[in-house]
């Protein structure tokens, strides 16, 4: 891979990255207060699960050309920025896991299981901080040297 | 049917797991760091990744075990009450600690 495809795939990488951020609020406000699952909360537990993985499995991909590429030089230009990328993948593992976590407890309990819901919330609102987080890091690194 | 205490049980223990692998993943991290101290930025090329897919690997794994073990221990309604309390107060303060400690420990 040239730096020119890693550079057009970080981008988009970065910006399913953003959206995946904004999507994991979703199901945190909606289930905040134990509200049941209607069709709608499937449907954006569905989607922000699928995004998140999709976005996670994007930036592990990734990685091994980031790492012949780019990474010495980042480390060069700025140690910082070079281990908050670090710090970043971490994160994203983190925001990962906790989505998957959260599924089941917002899909399988019943009317009657409110608190489920709101730990599920939580895990969800876990996981959008992580992801925002993420987010915000990404853009220091790339603001750090662009690539 | 949904809402029986199976599906509770179930419920709890992916939640538990999530937060768990979480967990086991970061400590992991700082125990690398801790034991090999920080990378040499000039060396750090070399880095084959390794260390990264085995903590995924080994957290994903611990977090399914811990997942089993509440699956296991949550036998009673009351015991799955209190530890979705629990868990529901501790998940976001637990977020927040996992991200200042791999700033600290990239």
């Amino acid at each position: 891979m040239t730096t020119e495809i890693l550079r057009f795939l970080a981008s988009i990488h970065g910006h399913l990255g953003a959206l995946a951020a904004v999507a994991l609020l979703h199901p945190a406000i909606l289930l905040w207060n134990g509200r049941p699952a209607t069709r709608g909360i499937r449907l954006s537990i569905a989607l922000t699960t699928a995004l998140v993985v999709a976005v996670y499995s994007m930036g592990i991909g990734l990685y091994g050309d980031y790492r012949r590429l780019v990474k010495r030089a980042l480390f060069r230009t700025d140690v910082t920025a070079g281990f908050l990328f670090e710090t970043k993948e971490h994160l994203a593992f983190v925001a990962v896991v906790l989505t998957l976590g959260a599924v089941l407890p917002s899909l399988l309990p019943g009317p009657e299981n409110a608190d489920l819901r709101r730990l599920a919330a939580r895990l969800w609102a876990g996981a959008a901080l992580a992801c925002w987080t993420v987010g915000a890091l990404g853009t220091w690194v790339q603001s750090a040297r662009g690539f | 049917m949904k809402g029986t205490p199976e599906h509770r049980r179930v419920s709890l223990a992916t939640a538990t797991a999530g937060l768990a692998a979480a967990i086991v993943y970061v400590v992991a991290c700082i125990y690398d760091r801790i034991v090999s101290g920080l990378a040499d930025p000039f060396l750090i090329v070399r880095d084959v990744h390794f260390g990264y897919y085995h903590r995924a690997v080994l957290a994903a794994w611990l977090g399914g075990i811990a997942g089993l073990i509440a699956a296991r221990l949550l036998d009673s309604p009351e015991r799955v009450s209190w530890v979705t309390r629990v868990l529901t107060r501790a998940t976001l303060p637990t977020v927040v600690l996992l991200s200042v400690a791999t700033y600290l420990f990239p």
